[in-house]
């Protein structure tokens, strides 16, 4: 009955959501017009009060144990730096259109062949599938920023 | 694997605490983060896109009068939804398409020509329910709200929202036009 | 009475307080800090835009990238991939796509994404636009122009 009773409730869902299927779309000026009065009304509302500096530090007493905080996290940054600039293996299987390099255009290409069925190889993620995780991480290696990026 | 964000990376108590502080473009991002969500509500509520529109704009302003000193005790949706609510019935009184006692949601209500016949089955089911079941379906189905969410929505204790739904779910399976929608 | 330090104790000391020092003076370049938001345009000439990896760069303002939004058109509307670790930094790529039929995509310049930033008030914000890829439906690399404008305030 309680498997009746959840196949009752997702039919349900899915019949009540495409009788309101008609979304609308906010038109670009009615956006500026929103957000310029609400800029206007955060001008007014702020002016007479005070804005809130963002509050000082306090002075930390060092104690004996936190002095070692630095170096942990020396050792973390130095163990996500190994990390990130491992050479990417698959990265062969990551090109899809075979252009020579990863960008969102191969993400783009799996996400179509995925749309329209064809098959394909392209595990990405190695975890045995093709599927939406790997067009994910194709567009994750696609926009990972390069090593001089990331200070 | 390295990890995606496909949404803003502030919370909404982030935002919110920003905007407090007077920065008005973190108010912008709840906007822009809510935005088609409470509008296609307010369709969902007047029929009409103008209306929506402008329920949109003032569902908007009436929040932002409530910095600084805004506090988020719930799900912003629970909060923002008898906000829209109430607006949408304004809207329609002024517009005079709303009359006490006629159904609240006029999107889903009005029967479509262009839909199929048993579409217009679950609306004529829908419409049968009492107001304050149907409200709660609506809330769980198509806002795909939980629970807890709607009886802050809504205002009403948690039992309250189950007994509702329950009910109101007995009733559309034992609706014969609707049946076969769902065998 | 005396203490002596070991090296490796008077390295951590020297970390620890270059730190703190930074901590403490923070909130004096917090407080000229003002916020913005850039809106990226592609006008993609009349070629139904299905795919764009973009990155930019600021060159100067001290600025930092703290949030990324979507764009207006529908197509584009969810906000584009990005890494987190970008927030808090200067540069940022950010990439998006849509499966949906040519008839559904932006053919003239449309906006695709917004960032806000965080920058110094005493310096002119100024960044570098590099379009990385963009295609049409069939996956055919295009050259749209790119834009990125900053939010007029009211």
């Amino acid at each position: 009955m309680n498997e009746d009773n959840k196949n009752f409730e997702e039919k349900l869902g899915k019949a009540i959501r495409q009788l309101a299927k008609e979304t609308i779309f906010v038109p670009p000026a009615k956006d500026d017009e929103i957000v310029g009065g609400i800029r206007k009304r955060f001008d007014r509302q702020f002016l007479n009060k005070k804005k809130e500096k963002i509050p000082a530090k306090k002075i930390v007493r060092v104690s004996r144990w936190q002095r070692w905080i630095p170096l942990a996290a020396s050792i973390l940054v130095a163990a996500s730096i190994l990390y990130f600039s491992r050479p990417a293996s698959s990265r062969s299987v990551a090109d899809v259109n075979g252009d020579g390099k990863v960008d969102v255009l191969d993400a783009f290409a799996l996400a179509n062949q995925l749309k329209s069925g064809a098959s394909v190889s392209a595990d990405v993620n190695g975890d045995g599938v093709v599927d939406e995780k790997d067009v994910r991480e194709i567009a994750a290696r696609a926009v990972r920023l390069e090593e001089g990026d990331r200070s | 694997m390295e990890e995606l964000i496909e949404q803003e990376s502030f919370s909404d108590a982030e935002l919110i605490r920003a905007a407090n502080a007077g920065d008005s473009t973190a108010f912008e991002a709840l906007y822009f983060r809510y935005r088609d969500w409470v509008v296609n509500l307010a369709f969902r509520f007047t029929a009409d896109r103008e209306l929506a529109l402008d329920i949109l704009q003032d569902t908007f302003f009436y929040f932002s009068k409530k910095f600084p000193g805004f506090e988020l005790t719930c799900q912003l949706k629970s909060f923002l939804y008898p906000v829209v609510k109430n607006l949408s019935i304004n809207a329609r009184n002024k517009a005079r398409r709303y009359q006490p006692g006629e159904e609240l949601f006029a999107q889903i209500e009005a029967p479509q020509p262009a839909q199929t016949a048993s579409e217009n089955d679950l609306r004529f089911a829908l419409a049968s329910l009492p107001e304050t079941h149907r409200e709660v379906v609506l809330l769980r189905f198509l806002e795909e709200m939980p629970l807890a969410e709607i009886a802050d929505a809504l205002e009403i204790p948690l039992g309250t929202v189950k007994s509702r739904l329950h009910n109101a779910l007995e009733l559309l399976r034992e609706n014969p036009k609707i049946k076969s929608l769902f065998e | 009475m005396k203490r002596s330090f070991s090296p490796l104790e008077a390295l951590i000391e020297v970390v620890g307080f270059a730190i703190l020092l930074a901590c403490l003076l923070a909130p004096r370049v917090q407080a000229q800090s003002r916020f913005a938001i850039y809106d990226l345009f592609i006008d993609p000439q009349a070629e139904p835009l299905a795919a764009y990896q973009v990155k930019i760069k600021a060159s100067s303002g001290h600025v930092k990238i703290i949030s990324v939004e979507g764009g207006e058109h529908p197509a584009f509307k969810a906000a584009p991939y990005f890494v987190p670790t970008a927030i808090q930094k200067e540069t940022i790529k950010l990439a998006a796509f849509s499966t949906v039929t040519a008839k559904e995509l932006p053919e003239q310049q449309t906006r695709v994404a917004s960032i806000h930033i965080q920058f110094d008030e005493s310096e002119a914000v100024k960044f570098d636009l590099k379009l990385q890829a963009a295609a049409t439906v069939n996956g055919r690399p295009i050259e749209p122009r790119l834009r990125l404008v900053e939010r007029a305030q009211e």
